[in-house]
């Protein structure tokens, strides 16, 4: 069992701005919680202080009830992953190199990579299906290829905790789904948690089992995907120009909500399917 | 690799049989080596080439590892001992060195003047580098990030070689003291002493011990700093290992042979593009291939142009410029580079 | 014993002491390339007869297995480092600033020469240098033509401006023994600088002191100088510029030179005559 807390956090940018202001947050194995918001509201410097990348002015972010600011840099990478925002990567790096990089906060200074290390890595690239691609350098990459080597980076770094800032947003929307997908599979396999910043809200009505809307740094919205994705918890991202209606949901195995961004002029008076408007405190 | 392996002590052999005057044999060379019956001229000359030898070996080793582990720190390919201000710092230092023994010091000093250059000189240059890291690192220390760095030492080489000519137009009307200088900063290997092979042997030998604590790091550094960061690299703690490093080889270098332009630059990006961007194997290699490079080169300058005086780092541009530029345009046709 | 002259100056003193000579005593056995274009007083088959070289470097010294090694002080200190640690000796040669320059350098090489039987020349010389020099003094003290009165400006082309040369340079002391006062002097230049026009203006020449004819196009060519009393009387004399560099004891020489050709410059009748 893993937990994972965020107490009042606090990050500035500059003297002047917040870009993160009094962030609660608690969460427990076997979550996959998506940070939505539109551009500007604070989800990266909030990943990046919850991966210890950026210092708090205030608050704290705890894993099983350690100060994430107070591990050493190698015992923080071996508890919490962190994937970058953007397809970055040196274009003569194999993929497997590319993904052994993971394996870092794992090895001694002398420790070569061991043969079950490297069945790790292929097994991660087998994962997000880029078996056999090990040898290839990152520019004979397409984008989706390059996230998906990234993601198997990510799962290579074995963490009970993964944090990923826009994963998806590169991505066509078949490898959307597809990512999203994989993602849902390895948090649900050994009670890990995955927090995702996103501005994709179809992808989180589908595969996240919390959310949380943040807006110029403030949790106006958080909770169950059926409980967030209304009308009013998605005004900060939407203003209201949306549709909401349900469908049956492959990912989730059942009916989810999802929201067509639309403006229909009814300014948020009538919705075409009915759904539940009840807001979380 | 084992090739690149086997160029220097090939190359190292080379530069003992062959030089400005007569070739000796390898037999000749070996009753130098172990029985030491040759006639007093022979193993006096074959004393000059090997101090000559062993200053190539080591200058061309630091300048190019000292150049890979920049490049590796800054991700930039660009980066080499010069931008951080080090080597005009050693210019510097030089060049303020000459001026007090050329007459404008105490007049008690010129009584050293003697072997006063043979020792205050590189010492200055040393201390000048040495001012200039120490600077890089407060900087570093204050959590300046890898571009900030080295925008400092951009900086810092400006001002340093801004000082330099300012020293320079003042001694202009000094024959002497203008070609001592003009002569420091081209660089040479000229009649160095074995002894003075050992002030950069020294930092040598430390870095090349510190490749294992460095490579993997510098692997990292190359997905992005914040990237190495998550996966655990002590960001502060590499900046200022591989800085100082890379300075202290430098500043070595330069104060014993000069400004050597191009190894630094060059030999790291030549060796990148053959064996690939793994610090692991890179720094090493890059070592390896400075030191060889720099004696081929000093060789092919002693033996085959004898009648043109030429300095190793011209001497280096106009021969491996030109395949390092090919060798750049070929690559980058499809595939990019760094 | 074999000398290697690993300087022009130092090819310079032994052309003076007459050590290229067959009678010298000891053999002169390398001289550097450049000598060729920078030394004064050379035998006809110098090329021929002194095999040159072209870098300062212990071991291509080394190869024309010499006893003594002369060159100037300011060669690299590391080259004549090896050399003395091989057991060669070295004779350093200082630049000449003044005329006790010359006496000491040859009091250097009398030590250094001390050995051999070219001793003899270098003791002769001595007195050569001194009697050379007091007949030069008698002659300018004794001066009363109108040209001894003229302030002259040695100068020459330095990357697109006029340079001079002032005190504690081989020139400077070549315009002193010739008995004519140095305009760059009176500009405040140490050794060898840039001379700025404005300040030419300011002080005046008589006449210029120059290598050869381009030099003289040189000046022409700047308008600024039309005013200066040199240009408007035409007053320019030619002294060869090995003669003008002379960082040896042929700066006697070269006074001697000057004097002639101000002489025959202010009485042109003698000339024909």
């Amino acid at each position: 069992m893993t937990r994972f807390e965020v107490r009042d956090l606090v990050v500035d940018r500059g003297a002047t701005r917040r870009a993160v202001d009094g962030v609660d947050l608690a969460l427990c194995s076997g979550t996959l919680c998506f940070v939505l918001g539109a551009n500007g509201s604070g989800k990266s410097p909030l990943l990046r202080a919850m991966a210890g990348l950026e210092a708090a002015a205030s608050g704290a972010v705890l894993v099983d009830g350690e100060v994430v600011a107070r591990l050493d840099p190698r015992g923080r990478a071996r508890r919490i992953a962190w994937m970058p925002q953007g397809l970055e990567v040196p274009r003569r790096v194999s993929v497997f190199d590319l993904v052994a990089s993971a394996r870092y906060p794992h090895r001694g200074v002398f420790e070569r990579l061991t043969v079950e290390a490297a069945a790790d890595i292929r097994a991660a690239l087998r994962r997000v299906g880029l078996e056999g691609h090990d040898r290839r350098r990152c520019y004979e990459l397409s984008g989706g290829e390059v996230e998906r080597a990234l993601l198997a980076r990510a799962f290579a770094q074995e963490t009970p905790l993964l944090l990923l800032d826009e994963p998806t947003a590169a991505l066509d929307p078949r490898n959307r789904l597809a990512v999203a997908g994989l993602l849902r599979d390895w948090v649900a396999e050994d009670g890990r948690i995955g927090v995702v910043a996103s501005h994709d809200v179809n992808l989180a009505a589908q595969v996240a089992t919390h959310i949380v809307v943040l807006d110029r740094g403030r949790v106006v919205a958080a909770g169950s995907p059926e409980s967030v994705l209304t009308r009013a918890g998605l005004e900060p991202l939407f203003g209201s120009n949306m549709v909401i209606g349900r469908r049956f949901s492959a990912l989730a195995r059942e009916e989810r909500p999802f929201i067509l961004a639309w403006d229909d002029g009814s300014r948020g008076e009538a919705e075409s399917v009915p759904s539940r408007r009840d807001r979380t405190p | 690799m084992c090739v690149l392996a086997s160029i220097l002590p090939t190359s190292f052999v080379l530069a003992l049989l062959f030089g400005e005057t007569r070739g000796f044999t390898l037999r000749e060379l070996w009753a130098y080596a172990f029985t030491s019956d040759l006639p007093f001229i022979d193993a006096t000359i074959l004393d000059l080439r090997l101090g000559r030898a062993l200053v190539a070996t080591m200058v061309g080793a630091a300048l190019a590892l000292s150049g890979a582990m920049l490049q590796g720190l800054f991700r930039n390919p660009l980066a080499s001992p010069s931008v951080l201000g080090v080597t005009s710092g050693a210019a510097l230092g030089a060049s303020i060195a000459l001026v007090l023994l050329g007459g404008l010091g105490p007049a008690s000093w010129l009584r050293f003047a003697d072997t006063m250059p043979l020792v205050l000189v590189p010492a200055a240059a040393f201390a000048g580098a040495l001012l200039v890291t120490a600077l890089l690192v407060v900087v570093g220390l204050r959590g300046a990030s890898s571009s900030m760095l080295l925008l400092c030492g951009i900086g810092i080489a400006s001002l340093c070689g801004g000082l330099v000519q300012t020293v320079q137009s003042i001694v202009l009307r000094d024959w002497e003291l203008s070609a001592s200088i003009t002569a420091w900063s081209f660089g040479s290997l000229d009649d160095r002493s074995p002894v003075h092979a050992l002030p950069v042997a020294l930092p040598l030998a430390v870095a090349l011990l510190m490749i294992p604590f460095l490579h993997r790091e510098l692997d990292l550094v190359a997905f992005g700093e914040d990237t190495a960061r998550a996966l655990g690299v002590r960001d502060l703690r590499l900046r200022l290992q591989v800085v100082l490093l890379s300075s202290l080889l430098a500043a070595s270098a330069v104060a014993v042979a000069g400004q050597i332009a191009f190894i630094g630059l060059v030999v790291p990006n030549f060796v990148r593009l053959v064996v690939g961007g793994r610090h692991g194997t890179l720094l090493p290699l890059s070592a390896l291939s400075g030191a060889s490079l720099l004696l081929v080169v000093d060789l092919f300058e002693r033996s085959v142009l004898a009648e043109m005086s030429l300095q190793p780092g011209a001497l280096l541009s106009l021969v491996g410029a030109p395949i390092f530029l090919f060798l750049i345009i070929k690559e980058s046709r499809g595939q990019g580079y760094w | 014993m074999r000398v290697v002259a690993a300087s022009a100056a130092a090819v310079d003193w032994c052309s003076w002491l007459g050590l290229f000579d067959d009678e010298a005593g000891l053999r002169v056995v390398a001289v550097p390339t450049q000598a060729l274009r920078y030394a004064n007083s050379l035998p006809p088959d110098f090329e021929a007869r002194f095999p040159g070289f072209a870098k300062f470097r212990a071991e291509v010294l080394f190869g024309f297995e010499p006893d003594l090694v002369i060159c100037d002080d300011y060669q690299n200190a590391l080259t004549i480092e090896a050399l003395r640690r091989a057991g060669t000796e070295v004779c350093t040669l200082e630049a000449i600033r003044g005329f006790e320059d010359l006496r000491t350098n040859l009091a250097r090489l009398a030590r250094a020469l001390e050995a051999s039987v070219a001793s003899q020349r270098v003791a002769e010389a001595a007195d050569r240098l001194e009697a050379e020099r007091r007949a030069l003094e008698l002659q300018v003290a004794a001066g009363t033509e109108s040209w001894t009165k003229w302030r002259v400006l040695p100068c020459y082309e330095l990357g697109g401006h006029i340079a001079s040369a002032g005190r504690g340079s081989s020139e400077a002391l070549l315009l002193e023994l010739a008995g004519v006062a140095n305009v760059a002097t009176d500009l405040g230049l140490v050794g060898h600088d840039k001379v700025r026009l404005e300040r030419l203006l300011e002080v005046d020449v008589d006449c210029f002191l120059v290598s050869d004819e381009k030099d003289i196009e040189g000046l022409r060519r700047r308008p600024a100088l039309a005013q200066v009393a040199a240009m408007r009387e035409e007053r320019f004399v030619v002294l060869d510029a090995r003669l003008r560099q002379a960082n040896s004891p042929f700066v006697l020489t070269a006074a001697r030179a000057l004097r002639a050709q101000l002489e025959l410059l202010a009485n042109p009748g003698t000339r024909d005559g």
